[in-house]
């Protein structure tokens, strides 16, 4: 079996502060296949952006934070990797899309010029005449009708909806084997987060891309996810296939989390607690979806 | 019955009411001829994309600015552009993100007790004593009076903004997004002391939001806005089964489920909107 794409074991995270030191991550082990789509589900400040910087090899470097556990990407341990070859990693064979497209594309420069960047990055040397025929190809990938206009424009002159097709378009342009998306599309209205979805599905299903999708949001989850991890301040908490959680939720905090979602169907608001003991009960996980080489 | 209309009169109505606003040089019709009533003790929600409008028809009900066109009646009478206080206190807002509107010097309790100095409400000596009770009536502790905004949780927060609500013992509230910045979990309590509220006190909203999925479990009607237009006005049994407008039927078949049977519901919809275009 060849190595996953992304594994990660009992990694935990701390952040040194005044009050001493407050812990984030407690430990916790996750993987992803190759071309997998699996997402990592929970309420704000559980622990899932720090978990996708560490990934990305953000977070090690900080002075102020305490890192320890196993990151593997394709086999190899990031923490064994030279500062310059992480950051050759990123935008490269791991890319990554963030929560609101506008801010994280540059005011001041037109997507041409953003293009060329990207592509450089895994393409060193390539001129502006070939960045731009392949960001026009890319461009059309995510069905923007008029690529040339776009790469002509800046973001503020683009639709919200527009700039994240564009942030798509660029994450996916070096072919990476793994696209981090984090809360993508929750800064955009339901319709326009619904086809951005379903084009970020499609295309990563097209090049065999591994995903790691990050959300609070369980509905968006279960139609993008092949597998979940439910997070909670800081712990796994759920695992298994996503059809099977959301058809059967075993651990208190999944059942609640799950509950706790108005349905379109109606039947009220039920009375659920925001906070319980019943929440830190152990771990669960499904049969046969437990980690490599561990027992579960 | 002497005065029939008396019984059936709605708490709020707009009448053509619309909203230019001029930015460089360049006019958007932010809302466009825009009727509607609010009976009294029901939830009216308002929903729609960003930018269609929603937020602008709470601010000129509120009277923060006045519309370009059209009338505003409360209970019967014509809403004067600039409101006097009583009016100030007939309706209360409640908005997504509560911290704006509280005074971060000033303790939870300050806060609150000003609402209650301003429109004198109540024994100037019974007033602090009333803080607490008002706090406890939204799940929060008495002594929560003394702790400043920034202590509290988004939930927390928006229970005291609530709180504030309260306090003018008005009947109309309006809700701008009040859960869009909660968990879900928070979310779910929030909007079950919104409802229990409403039943208790006979309170009327007017509960903005873009989630359809809370409306279905909140409102008595929804009105829903495309591009500052009113396109549809139905209960919201209606609307989540039969929607008329293909407007609304998007929005519904777009919202992100977590059930068979709401996905099941979403496809009914959406085949019509394809039999139907
Ligand atoms: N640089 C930092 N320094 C200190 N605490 C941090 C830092 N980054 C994140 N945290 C804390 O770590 C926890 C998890 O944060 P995060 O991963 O952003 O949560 P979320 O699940 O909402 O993405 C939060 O309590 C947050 O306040
Ligand atoms: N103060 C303002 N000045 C200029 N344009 C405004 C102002 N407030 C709102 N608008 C415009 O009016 C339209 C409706 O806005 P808004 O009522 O905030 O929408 P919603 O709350 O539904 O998202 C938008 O096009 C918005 O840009
Ligand atoms: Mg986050
Ligand atoms: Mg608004």
């Amino acid at each position: 079996m060849s190595a996953p794409t992304l594994l990660i074991r009992d990694l935990k995270l701390g952040f040194r502060s005044y009050a001493g030191m407050l812990e984030v991550l407690h430990g916790i082990s996750l993987h992803i296949a190759k071309g997998e789509r699996v997402a990592l589900v929970g309420e704000s400040g559980s622990g899932k952006s720090v978990t996708a910087r560490i990934v990305l090899g953000l977070i090690q470097s900080l002075r102020s934070a305490r890192v320890s556990g196993l990151v593997e990407f394709e086999g190899r341990d990031l923490a064994k990797l030279s500062e310059r070859e992480r950051h050759a990693l990123r935008g490269t064979r791991m890319s990554m899309i963030f929560q609101d497209p506008t801010s994280s594309l540059n005011p001041v420069y037109t997507i041409a010029t953003q293009f060329h960047e990207v592509l450089l990055r895994g393409s060193p040397g390539i001129s502006q005449a070939e960045a731009r025929r392949r960001a026009v190809a890319a461009l059309d990938d995510v069905a923007i009708s008029e690529p040339e206009r776009v790469l002509d424009s800046y973001p503020f002159q683009l639709s919200g909806g527009m700039n994240q097709r564009v942030m798509i378009a660029m994450a996916l342009a070096n072919e990476p084997s793994l696209l981090i998306a984090d809360e993508p599309g929750t800064a955009l209205d339901v319709t326009v987060q619904a086809q951005t979805l379903t084009l970020m599905r499609d295309l990563t299903e097209r090049h065999h891309t591994a995903v790691l999708f990050i959300s609070h949001n369980l509905g968006v989850v279960r139609e993008f996810a092949d597998r979940l991890y439910v997070i909670y301040k800081g712990r796994i908490v759920e695992q298994g296939p996503t059809a099977a959680l959301f058809d059967d939720p075993r651990h208190p905090y999944t059942r609640a989390l799950l509950q706790a979602v108005p349905r379109i169907t109606g039947g009220g608001i039920p009375e659920i607690e925001d906070a319980s003991e019943a929440y830190f009960a152990p771990l669960v996980v499904r049969e046969g979806f437990g980690e490599p080489g561990r027992a579960g | 019955m002497r005065e029939p209309s008396r019984v059936t009169r709605p708490l709020l109505s707009l009448r053509s009411v619309s909203k230019t606003f001029t930015t460089a040089g360049r006019m958007v019709r932010a809302v466009d001829d825009v009727s509607f009533d609010v009976a009294k003790g029901e939830c009216l929600a308002i929903v729609g994309e960003s930018g269609s409008g929603k937020s602008t028809v709470a601010h000129m009900i509120l009277g923060i600015y006045p519309q370009s066109a059209g009338e505003i009646l409360l209970d019967g009478s014509l809403l004067p552009a600039r409101r006097a206080l009583i009016h100030r206190r007939a309706i209360q807002l409640v908005q997504q993100n509560p911290l704006s509107s509280l005074n971060p010097k000033r303790s939870i309790g300050a806060s609150l007790r000003l609402a209650l100095d301003v429109h004198g409400i109540g024994e100037r000596s019974a007033r602090w004593d009333r803080v607490g009770q008002l706090l406890e009536e939204v799940g929060l502790p008495a002594d929560f009076r003394s702790r400043a905004p920034s202590t509290l949780s988004g939930g927390q927060r928006q229970r005291v903004a609530i709180a504030r609500a309260l306090a003018c013992q008005s009947e109309l509230v309006v809700l701008d997004e009040p859960t869009s910045a909660l968990d879900v979990l928070v979310q779910a309590r929030v909007l079950k002391l919104l409802n229990e509220l409403r039943a208790q006190r006979g309170l009327t909203y007017v509960f903005i939001t873009h989630d359809l999925s809370v409306v279905r479990n909140v409102a008595t009607r929804v009105a829903v806005f495309e591009k500052g237009r009113l396109v549809e006005l139905s209960p919201t049994e209606t609307v989540f089964t039969n929607p008329k407008h293909p407007y609304t039927r998007r929005l519904i078949g777009a919202v992100p489920v977590v059930t068979a049977q709401e996905a099941e519901l979403r496809g009914r919809l959406m085949e019509k909107s394809n039999a139907s275009a």
